[in-house]
This record gives C-alpha cells, structure tokens and sequence, in this order.
C-alpha cells in the first residue's frame, strides 16, 4: 500500500482517488428498485388511510371526497370514550407487565432464586404462542360456569368471582402475554450491564437493594422506558384481546371499533374506519417522536467492561417469594391455558366433562374449508415469513452499505410501520389495492393475505436480522473482493452465507408470527381462504369452543413440529461443521459471530 | 492495626483451581502490587478483599476485623468492609454527574451537605478535577474518568484502597502521569492499597513490594528492585524480562556466587544464586540482554577462564536506532546481546564472525531448572522445557 501511504500525506488528492475507487453516493438501480418497492409496500397504504378518511364509499365503489365522515366519526362521544378505553387497557397492562417483567430479569440475572433457569425457556414459548391462543384458553378457562378454573375456585372456596370477559381478564391476559416480550426485550440490557458499575456502589457502601434502585434500575431506565413505551404502542394496536375479552361485555377499544365499523355496522363505515385508524397512528407517531427525544441523546448503552463471573445476591429465605413468582407465571401462561386447551378439544360441548373423545378433531379435520385452512396457513407463514426476510437483508445490506443519502428512506419506511398496527395495516392495505383498478383482481384472494403478512411481519424480521448483518464486519467481504472475488460474489458467497443462522432465525420467527395473525385475515381473507387463526375465531364466535380448542392444538402441534425440526437440523449441521473444522475453531469464529450471541 | 492479612486464601471457579493457599500481608501505608499474567488469580484475590467474590478457604483480615472466613462462616459485605476500589473499566454511572458519582460513598454514610461538598470538591481538586463537578460523566475522555474514579474511591477516606488494572485502558503517556499521580494519592492517604496489574514497568515503579503469582501460586515477594534484579525463578525472569534463559551448568563457587559454564562455550560466567549450589548441578542462567556485550575474539586470550566470557558465533545484528541488537549462538543455543549505539559499530562484527560474549557477573542470576517455587504444591507446573530462548 506504499501509493495510499503517499497519498495521505495529501489528504484532497487521497480522498479523490478514494471517491473514484469506490463510487460513493451513486444511486444505483437495485437502490431505486428497493426504495420504489418500500415506498409501495409500506408508506402507500398508510398514506391511503388518509385518503380513505375523506372519500364517501368503500375502496372498490368509487365516491367522492368528503370530510363529512371524518368529521361525523371525531365528534362521536363514543368513539372518544373507545380511545380513553384504549389508553386505560394498554397504559395498565405496560405498567404492570413491564414491573413483572423487570423483577424476573433481575430475578434471572442477579439473584441466586431456584428454578430461575426456567423463566427464558418459558418466556420464549409463551412468546411464540399466537396471541389468539391466550385469549382463547383464557376465554374458556374464566368462562362461568364451565370454565377449568371457574370449577376449581367454585370447589375450592364456593365461589368464582372471576370472569375472563370483564376488565381484569383483558388486562390480567394482556400482562401475561406483554410480560414474555417485555421480558426477552429487558434481558440483553440486563445481562450487557457493566457489572463494575454495581460494584462500585457496593464498594462505596452501598447495600444490594439500595445499589439495584440508585445505580442499576437508572442506569437501565432507558432501555426500560424504550420496552415500556414499545409496548404501550403495541397495546394500542392490538385486536384479539379485546375483541375476544372485552366486546362481550360491552368494552370497546379503538381497533375493536375499526373492525366492527367494517364488519358489524351496514354499510360499513369505512371512512369512519381509516379515521379512527388515523387517530391511532398519529397517536403513536407522537409517542415515538416523544420516545427519541426524551432518551434518544441520554443512551448508557456503551456498556463497556469486561464481564467477570459475578456472585449472585443471595437472597435466603426470601428466595422463594421469586420461586413462587416463577411458578404462578408459568401456570397462568402456560400450565393452565394449555391444560384447558388440551382437554377442551377432547370434551364433545364445552363445558361437558364426560365423555371425551376426539370428535371435534374428526368434525375440523372433515370440515372440507379447515383442511384447506391448514393448508392456506403453512404456505402464508412459511411463504411470507421467507419473503419477509429477504426484505429485511435487503434493507439492511443497503442501509449499511450504500452510500447514497437515499439508503435512510428503506429503513424509515420500515419503522413507520411500527406505528401501523395490524388492523390498521389490513385497511391500509385494502384502500391502496382495491382504489388501483388492476390491483382489485388480489381482493379476496390468498396472494393479498400473503403480502399483508409480508409488510406486516417485516419490522420483526428486520430487528432480527439488521444487527447481525450489522456485525459482519465489511474487511470479510473486502477481503474476498481483493481475493478476486466480484461484488455480487463475495456478497453472496461471504456475507449472506454468514447471515444464514440469523436468517434462519428470522424467517421462524416472521412465520410464527404470520401463522398466528389474527388482524389481517380478519378484514382481507375471503371464506375460501381463510387461515387457522380465524377459523378457530370463527367457532369461538359461533360459540363452538371445543372446535377452536381442537383447531389450535393442531396449530401448536404444528408450530412444535417445526420447532423440533429445526432443532434437529441445527443439531445435525452443527456436528457436521464442528466435524469440518476439527478442534480448530477458534480463527473461524474470531471475526464474527452472525448469530448475535450476547457480548 | 490497619492493613490487609490474607491466610491460605483458596478459591476455585466451577471446579477449576484459581487460588490455592494464598498468604498475604499489606502493611498500612504499603502499595503493595500483584503482578501476574492474565488467570494468574491476581483480580480474583482482589475481589475477595473487596468482598464481591466468596473465597472457598482461608481467612482475610482487613485490620483486626475478620471479613471473609467460610470455614467461620464469616462474609462481611463489600459496603461494610470500609474500602475504596478502582476498577479497570473505571464504573463511573453514567447517569450521574462528576459531582454525584465521588459523593455517593458520602451520600451512603449519611454525612450533611455541607460536609459533602467540601470533602468532594476538595478530593477532585486534589486529581486535577475540580472544574469538571457538574460535568456529565459520560462527556469525559478516558483519563478523566480514571481521575473520577480516583477521587470516589478516595472520598470516604477508607482504610483500604484496592486498584483494578486501573491504566490499562489508557494510553501509553496518560498512563505515566496517571502511575504518578496514584503513588501520590496513596501517600497522601496512608492507607494500605493493593494494586493489581500484569505490566511489569508498573509494578517496578509504583509499588513498594511486588507479588509475582502464576496459576493461583505465589512466585515472589520482594521489593521492585528485587523482583527486577533477582528473580526467584525461572517464571519470575521470564515474566520481568529477561530475554536470555540459558541451560548452564554449575563448576564452582559457594555462597551466593557461582561459576557456571556453558556447553560448547568455552569460558564461563559468573552469577549470583539465592543458595548454595553443587558443581555439576544443571541451573537455568538468566540474564538481561543489556548486561551482555559482544567484541571481537582477542587474538591471545585465555578463554580457559570462568570470568574470561563465552565464546560464540555472530548470527545476525539488527539495528534498533539508538541501540545495536544481536544474536549470538553459543554452544548450540542463542542468546540476544544489546549495547549502546555508539559502543558497537555495526560493521566491526559481520555474522558468521567468531565473538566473545562477556555478561557482566553481578547481573546475571542462577535459578533452578524446574518451575514454581512451592513446586512440591503444583508439580504440573512448568513452562515449556525450551533450553535456548532466541531473542528477536
């Protein structure tokens, strides 16, 4: 390198052989092509919510412009109070949910509390359990007075006070659900803490406790508020709990009312609809507007330090109070819901304990529309989940490595997403391809259900994989370029092949989220494609619970199947490369680790 | 009594040995360090005087107070050991100001607000930081942090001071003033600090006494002049620097100086040794390549001689500036010979030339061949048995 050497010494003349060495700033066609594609997939149908608010006939009949709708549906005293409902659901569960989960994270990382190792496994099955289950089993389980825990409590204490379609059981349900995501969200942060700094504070003097709320819990509070503002805008958003929980008894909430101005109001309202759609991203815009300034410049993530083996607290006896914490959790999110499920598709009626058998699952197998369903949904999930994270490579390939200014507008769009909650999202999409004339032909077909679950699902798959392609450093792919190697083959060759774990990771999760979505088949699929979850939605609406419980276990069979599966093959390739590589591991691994392990 | 007593400190980490046996004793006023290669126990032992690790045997005293003993059941918590403590990444919170984080050992111990800001502005006056009180700890540069860090271990005025690798995240030149700075803090506040670093230059010129430990073991125990000079053994030598480890064995001499001859080499060398030693005895000798010169082979000599030098062949000279650098093989092993620029002219000896190499007699040490002192304790432990060790 004797030339670069020379040439620095004058910088104007280096930095010009640099800039026609490696052309900066060209907008080059993939670059155009993957913004277009962004812009269409993600901003236009957000943009045709606020189209929509102002025309006065659905998407597919023409009309005209008008606020009157607009209008009509703000000064609506309910709406308004289905707003403050939403806010009081949401604002409670992130409260209480994100206090449970910051004691279990310290419980897990700090403490010395037995059966500690269990949380994360159970955090991580009950976080990919569908949504929909939960509620469901929920639904069943408080239902008076059939329901598994309705009949306990009534033989227990001779009285059943609890009622899962009320406010506690949409919040209580909620918390159960929010807590496994706040959990796995607060763990890195808990775990990437520089452990010194608590040290220093127990050196200073401190007690444990005091070290913990003056020194630790502040130093996290950003990472905590992030977590807890997250789930707040994803609680705003959300259908199934309320829909399931709350409507029965009378409690609306904004995406409640978005569905029944669609599905139960005649004609449907679909002006209506996209306002109070708007409403609610506006709402959550501002929150994360809000969001990055308040924490966005007060970061502590540069947690250096080298990690020593720290001893736990020990807490004595005190240590079982987290046993107990541990232990309810998994019985109220797992134990219960899955027995209840388990043994309600085998009851012949919901609530008839006698005589179990496997009707139902001989009803919904023979049902010719569920058959399908199953089929509808394994290729929508796998399908969009795979589709998903080609996106999200896609993204983050040119994020990172672009030097164009437009490499921001992917990212950007991606993230205005997070603001599009799932019934949101199904409307938007519904106004930007059926107000296109050739686009109508996709309503009503699988292929507009499976690009909704790809736009839906693309914020998931991005955030698993846009920090490990992240890390990949760029001398690897250098390397191969001054190894011979052309750009398309080292990207290919080098950096895709060390995104593969992560990829894999990504298309899993993108797929067990589509495949338990509940918010987008509910406005887009027809009757003929209709996808599990709302197949199950529809016997539980049409009161057939021991169908729906039939119906899910076949879907978590499925799910375990798939996750056993990949086990298996992570296991196989993993003792074929440790078979390659010999005992000589360590030069491969030094550079990278693509699989995002913790620091 | 202030200071630090440890006795048979043990300690293992799933299984694997860290420490075994440790005795220690500081002194108050004492800077005592302990040096060592990384996993050699050294920050382990720290740590259990500070109380953030359970020993699993021994005892630890800090003054008359017993504060760690498992087999009492004693485990006084770190914030009740009355302890200041550096650390290596230096700890500040970050989400305090400079101001906050030095007074929060006072803040703990209950002291009034007047009392607190004095004593903090008068700590960070004396590292140099008084202007940056209410400055955001995260807005420093590294050695601005580390005199943050000083000035809250210092602030309560503790009996104990503790340093974690305290420079070793700065750069070389910040390190010096920092190394200055530290032995003056500690003299200021006669405590008795332990100081933990694996760079010998740090620990020959700050501490008071040095502890060289290897595997959980201590080597030595000396004063820095003692440790750079005598080593105890052959770890110890090659730890602190010395460049020539040679197979030599002993013809004469008693007390504490021998003769040593090597094979194939001609003459002799004189060496000082911490025992008595036979003749025949096989020892390692070690030496500083700068207490090694090279000349031409004097045409009438008489190379018979112990005192009279070794005789070799001139394998390479490298020339490193203001010094001449270069490789001698003596009787079948290398050895590395550096002398002043201006005492060697590079193209008086060519390679391949007959030299005669002189070690100056009251630097170079005879060891033992085999490993740690306590070897009964830890037979396994050797260093690989390289006989020649080529300098570079």
């Amino acid at each position: 390198m004797p030339a670069d050497v020379a040439g620095s010494a004058r910088t104007g003349a280096w930095r010009g052989r640099r800039r026609a060495g490696r052309p900066p700033r060209r907008i080059t066609p993939g670059l155009l092509v993957l913004c277009a594609l962004c812009l269409v997939l993600f901003v236009w149908p957000v943009l045709m919510l606020a189209y929509g608010a102002f025309r006065t006939a659905p998407p597919d009949l023409g009309g005209s412009f008008s606020a009157h709708g607009f209008l009509a549906t703000l000064s609506d005293g309910s709406m308004w109070q289905a707003f403050g409902n939403s806010i009081l659901l949401s604002g409670s569960t992130v409260l209480l949910s994100t206090a449970l989960a910051v004691y279990l994270a310290w419980t897990v990382t700090r403490t010395d509390t037995p059966l500690r190792r269990l949380v994360t496994p159970m955090m991580v099955m009950t976080f990919a359990i569908p949504p929909l289950f939960f509620t469901l089993s929920w639904a069943m389980l408080g239902q008076q007075p059939v329901g598994l825990l309705d009949k306990a409590l009534h033989a227990l204490f001779g009285v059943a006070p609890f009622n899962a379609q009320s406010w506690y059981g949409m919040i209580g349900v909620s918390v159960l659900a929010a807590t496994a995501a706040e959990y796995l969200l607060l763990l890195g942060p808990f775990l990437a803490l520089d452990r010194s700094l608590e040290e220093a504070a127990l050196v200073s003097g401190a007690r444990r406790l005091r070290a913990f709320v003056t020194i630790e819990l502040p130093a996290l509070a950003p990472s905590i508020l992030g977590v807890m503002i997250l789930g707040f805008v994803l609680g705003l958003g959300f259908l199934t709990v309320p829909l399931l929980l709350g409507e029965p008894a009378g409690i609306y909430v904004l995406p409640t009312e978005i569905y029944r101005l669609i599905d139960g109001t005649s004609p449907a309202n679909y002006a209506g609809a996209s306002t109070l759609s708007l409403l609610l991203v506006a709402v959550v815009l501002v929150l994360v507007a809000a969001q990055q300034r308040l924490i966005g410049r007060r970061s502590f993530t540069t947690m250096t330090g080298k990690s020593f083996r720290r001893e736990r607290l020990r807490l004595g006896k005190a240590r079982y109070v987290g046993t107990a914490v541990i232990l309810v959790y998994g019985l109220l999110a797992l134990v219960l819901p899955l027995g209840q499920f388990v043994l309600g598709s085998f009851e012949p009626y919901f609530g008839v304990y006698k005589h179990l058998s496997l009707v139902n699952y001989r009803t919904v197998l023979g049902t010719a529309g569920t058959g399908s369903a199953f089929w509808t949904t394994v290729v929508v999930a796998v399908v969009a989940g795979f589709c998903a994270s080609c996106l999200a490579v896609w993204i983050a390939l040119v994020g990172q490595r672009s030097r164009s200014r437009l490499r921001r507008l992917p990212d950007l769009s991606l993230w205005l997403l997070w603001a599009v909650p799932g019934i949101t999202l199904s409307l938007g999409i519904i106004w930007a391809y059926l107000s296109v004339p050739g686009l109508k032909r996709l309503y009503a077909t699988q292929w507009i259900v499976l690009l909704a679950l790809v736009v839906g699902t693309a914020p998931i798959a991005s955030r698993a994989l846009s920090g490990p392609i992240g890390q990949i450093a760029r001398d690897l792919e250098e390397a191969a370029r001054t190894a011979g190697a052309s750009a398309f083959r080292a990207t290919v060759g080098i950096l895709l092949r060390l995104v593969l774990p992560a990829f894999a990771v990504s298309w899993f999760l993108a797929g067990i989220v589509a495949s338990g979505n509940l918010d987008i088949p509910i406005l887009l699929a027809s009757p003929t494609n209709q996808t599990v979850p709302l197949v199950a939605y529809n016997l539980y609406d049409n009161g057939s619970l021991a169908g729906a419980a039939a119906v899910f276990c076949l879907l978590l069979a499925g799910i375990a199947c798939v996750l056993a599966l990949g086990a298996a093959v992570r296991g196989v390739l993993g003792l074929r490369a440790r078979r390659l590589l010999g005992g000589d591991r360590a030069p491969q691994g030094a550079g990278t680790t693509p699989a995002g392990g913790v620091g | 009594m202030a200071g630090v007593r440890i006795r048979g400190l043990a300690k293992r980490f799933e299984g694997k040995v860290v420490l075994e046996g440790l005795d220690l004793e500081v002194g108050d006023g004492e800077l005592l360090t302990l040096l060592g290669p990384s996993g050699c126990g050294k920050t382990t032992t720290l740590r259990c005087v500070a109380g953030l690790e359970r020993p699993d045997g021994g005892e630890i005293h800090i003054g008359d107070r017993l504060v760690a003993s498992p087999a009492a059941g004693v485990h006084e918590p770190p914030n009740r050991r009355g302890i200041g403590m550096v650390f290596q990444s230096y700890a500040l919170w970050p989400h305090m100001t400079v101001f906050s984080n030095v007074a929060y050992p006072l803040r703990i111990r209950r002291r009034d607000r007047a009392t607190i800001r004095r004593q903090v502005l008068e700590v960070l006056a004396a590292v140099g930081m008084e202007a940056y009180a209410e400055r955001s700890v995260t807005a420093l540069s590294g050695g601005q942090q580390q005199r943050v860090a000083l000035a809250r271990a210092l602030v309560a005025q503790p009996q104990v001071l503790l340093f974690d690798e305290p420079l070793s995240n700065l750069d070389a030149k910040l390190r010096i003033a920092m190394r200055r700075q530290i032995r003056a803090v500690h003299d200021q506040a006669g405590a008795a600090s332990v100081y933990v670093t694996h760079d010998q230059e740090e620990a020959i010129t700050l501490s008071d006494r040095v502890v060289v430990l290897d595997r959980g073991v201590v080597q030595q125990v000396g004063t820095p002049r003692d440790i750079y000079r005598r080593p105890a053994n052959r770890f110890v030598a090659d730890f602190l620097g010395f460049e020539n480890l040679l197979t030599a064995t002993v013809v004469g001499g008693g007390g504490d100086r021998v003769g040593l001859r090597l094979a194939g080499a001609g003459g002799g060398v004189m060496a000082s040794s911490t025992h008595p030693r036979l003749a025949g005895e096989t020892v390692v000798l070690a030496v500083r390549a700068g207490d090694i010169a090279c000349e031409p082979v004097p045409t009438a000599g008489s190379p018979g001689d112990p005192a009279g030098g070794l005789l070799g062949t001139l394998v390479s000279t490298e020339d490193a500036g203001d010094r001449v650098e270069r490789t001698v093989e003596v009787g079948g092993q290398r050895l590395l010979a550096r002398s002043p620029e201006t005492e060697g002219d590079p193209d008086v000896l060519r390679p391949g030339d007959a030299v005669l190499v002189r070690v100056a007699p009251t630097r170079a040490v005879a060891l033992d061949d085999t490993g740690a002192r306590p070897a009964e304790t830890r037979p396994h432990h050797h260093r690989p048995a390289a006989s020649t060790r080529e300098g570079t």
